[in-house]
């Protein structure tokens, strides 16, 4: 399957400026995306998705991808500098990256969270390479039942995802689902709820309900909650000494190891996997009480861990086609709009495209670790932004990127319902990603459902009858119930 | 009683059956399909019907069963100890076991925003972007919270710039034009 000429096509395709040109643009706006509060990984690739619809796929491809890994770095940004994590992935970055900031040593911590991230993420990379392929050929033995249990078994990862009631995942999940079957009609080629309207006929795309549940659901629960602007602390400009990062590297390659496994395993991202690389950092580390006091160690095990986690989530979606997490959602969203399918096939049929991404990736982190070396003391005058202009901003730029999407003021119109949508569902703890889950996944659901059910002349143990498609919805029930089954009996427990 | 899962969950119910509903209009087969365009949307329907019922019962009772990760957060959290994120959260939790929402200046915030979000999609095709945008931005800061006026004004117009230039020229997008002179 590993193809010489092609790796060496996709290597040369990558080095050439234009391509460079946009993974830096990428990994730049990545850090701005992450310095910015609310502004995550899947927002910051839904707002600049449309507008790489003239690229080549790989260059835009890979600037999505460089701007996930540039996000992941610039949550640990402002975790630093004023104790308040720009992206979710930054926040177990806090607890020593701040307290070392406020010794003056803030240069230092940005430098070590700028290496670390860039090592999980270069690491992860090469991961990445060795096990998608192999996965990918194992499962070029699916068919329609097969992908109907794919989608399942990653429908059931929003079991996994957190959600504080688990009714309401559920709720959110079927949300999405319903909204996919809006449009056309796969098989019949009948309008289906399209209400009589012409712009439904085509269904209702992922990004116009991507940027509205989350980019303008977060400007409006900003704007109800207020507040001023934080400033910054002066800071020293000292990078960490080589001894200092040579301590770390222990630390660095285990979070690295979590990270990847972590965001490989779907429903968990970068912020859970950098709470437990933090954990275990602290339990291996021979000096366990400076941590929460700046410790080195501290600061570059959650790095690593969530930078790390890029990497481990690409391998089932380049593999099987379903996304482990919200930014992998819009990324496979974007594949699907250029036209790629994702999952095993994608090796055979575009092997260039894939072995690009790989090498993006792996450039990807080297970037980061020269542009933030050098732009992040700037970078941080970010944050100095008042809240009033930089949330007219956000709503501005959301809406310009619906209308670039089609150029119908009922997108626009329609995102702006969405944010509604997206505004109230925070408010009452409906989870926004499970939704946007199920949007991604229910078409391959529903059409692979029927399709298999028309080669079955409509008998329904065809999904039980073949071996993989059983293990995989076997696999898809256990991880579905055994979360719930674990409250259950911790619960139990607690009351004994 | 968790009062606002109860509610909520009536009204997905309620939403379920409309779904249910709408779906019968949709024809059940056709001569190469035996699923028909309406079982998908009549499953998930029923689906999401039951699970608001189980929403509805387990909120009468009070209880919230969370699932996945959220469980694994709280082993961690309490090492973030005066953390924003932690505090946030807890902060958060008791606005929303509050009886009864209270109507404050955020709600007037966020409902004067809404409309002005609103009226920004009439107004493009109307005045088109320059004139549209710099009216509903100033209109956006000063709801945001600013209110010396030059800086409105500036700020309005910055933004609509940064947006021309991002949009229009590097994207090469066709901005609104007006279409009232």
């Amino acid at each position: 399957m590993i193809e010489v000429a092609a790796i060496g096509e996709a290597f040369l395709n990558v080095i050439t400026p234009y391509t460079l040109f946009f993974l830096v643009l990428g990994v730049v706006l990545g850090i701005v995306a992450g310095i910015l509060p609310g502004i995550n990984g899947a927002i910051g690739i839904s707002l600049i998705l449309p507008f790489t619809f003239g690229m080549d796929p790989a260059t835009a491809l890979i600037m999505m991808l460089g701007l996930w890994g540039g996000q992941n770095f610039g949550g640990g940004v402002t975790a630093a500098l004023i104790h308040t994590p720009g992206a979710a992935s930054g926040a177990a970055t806090l607890f020593d990256s701040y307290p070392l900031a406020q010794q003056g040593h803030a240069g230092k911590a940005l430098g070590l969270i700028c290496i670390a991230s860039a090592v999980g993420w270069f690491l992860s990379t090469i991961l990445l390479a060795v096990t998608a392929l192999p996965l990918a050929a194992f499962a070029l033995r699916f068919s329609a039942a097969e992908y109907f249990a794919v989608g399942i078994f990653g429908l059931s990862m929003v079991a996994s995802l957190a959600t504080k009631n688990i009714f309401k995942g559920a709720l959110a999940t079927l949300l999405g689902l319903l909204v996919v079957t809006i449009g056309t009609d796969p098989f019949s080629g009948m309008p289906r709820f399209t209400f009589g309207r012409f712009e439904l006929m085509n269904g209702i795309s992922f990004l116009i309900v991507m940027i509205g549940v989350f980019a303008v659901a977060e400007v409006l629960v900003q704007i109800q909650k207020g507040g001023a602007t934080e400033k910054i602390a002066a800071y020293s400009r000292a990078l960490p000494s080589w001894a200092e990062i040579r301590s770390v590297v222990p630390t660095m390659l285990r979070s690295t190891g979590i990270g990847m496994a972590v965001g490989a395993a779907p429903g968990a991202g970068g912020s859970i996997a950098a709470f437990i690389a933090y954990n275990e950092a602290k339990r291996f580390s021979k000096k366990p009480d400076e941590f929460g006091r700046g410790s080195l160690e501290g600061v570059a095990a959650p790095e690593s861990a969530n930078n790390a986690t890029e990497g481990g989530a690409m391998v089932p979606l380049l593999a099987l086609g379903i996304p482990g997490s919200g930014a992998a959602a819009v990324i496979l969203a974007a594949m699907i709009l250029y036209g790629l399918r994702p999952g095993p096939q994608i090796f055979t049929q575009e092997p260039v495209l894939v072995y690009s991404l790989f090498f993006g990736l792996a450039l990807g982190a080297v970037v980061l670790l020269i542009v933030g070396l050098l732009l992040t003391p700037w970078l941080a005058m970010v944050v100095r932004i008042p809240k009033p202009y930089l949330l007219t901003g956000i709503a501005g730029v959301s809406f310009m990127a619906a209308l670039a999407i089609t150029g119908l003021m009922f997108d626009v119109r329609l995102v702006l319902l969405f944010g509604v949508l997206g505004y109230i569902m925070r408010k009452l703890d409906f989870p926004p990603a499970p939704m946007i889950l199920a949007l991604v996944l229910g078409f391959m659901i529903e059409t692979n459902m029927r399709r298999a059910l028309i080669l079955s002349d409509g008998d329904w143990s065809i999904f039980v009858t073949r071996p993989i498609s059983a293990t995989i919805l076997a696999v898809a029930v256990l991880s579905f119930v055994y979360p719930m089954l674990r409250s259950v009996i911790r619960a139990r427990r607690a009351a004994a | 009683m968790i009062r606002s899962n109860v509610v909520s969950g009536f009204v997905c119910l309620g939403f379920g059956a409309y779904v249910w509903w709408l779906a019968q209009a949709v024809p059940p087969m056709t001569l190469t399909d035996n699923l028909g365009g309406r079982f998908f949307p009549q499953l998930i329907s029923i689906g999401f019907m039951i699970a608001s019922l189980g929403l509805i019962i387990t909120g009468f009772f009070g209880i919230e069963i969370s699932g996945g990760t959220v469980a694994q957060d709280k082993s961690v959290q309490p090492r973030a100890e005066g953390g924003d994120a932690a505090g946030g959260r807890t902060v958060e939790q008791k606005a929303a076991e509050a009886p009864a929402p209270r109507f404050g200046a955020g709600e007037v915030r966020l409902l004067a925003f809404v409309a002005t979000m609103l009226a920004y999609t009439f107004l493009l095709p109307l005045l088109g972007y320059v004139v549209a945008s710099a009216l509903t931005f100033a209109v956006m800061i000063v709801i945001a919270g600013e209110r010396r006026p030059l800086r409105v004004a500036l700020g309005a117009v910055a933004i609509t710039m940064m947006l021309y230039a991002l949009f229009g020229v590097v994207f090469n997008m066709r901005l609104p034009v007006a279409s009232l002179y």
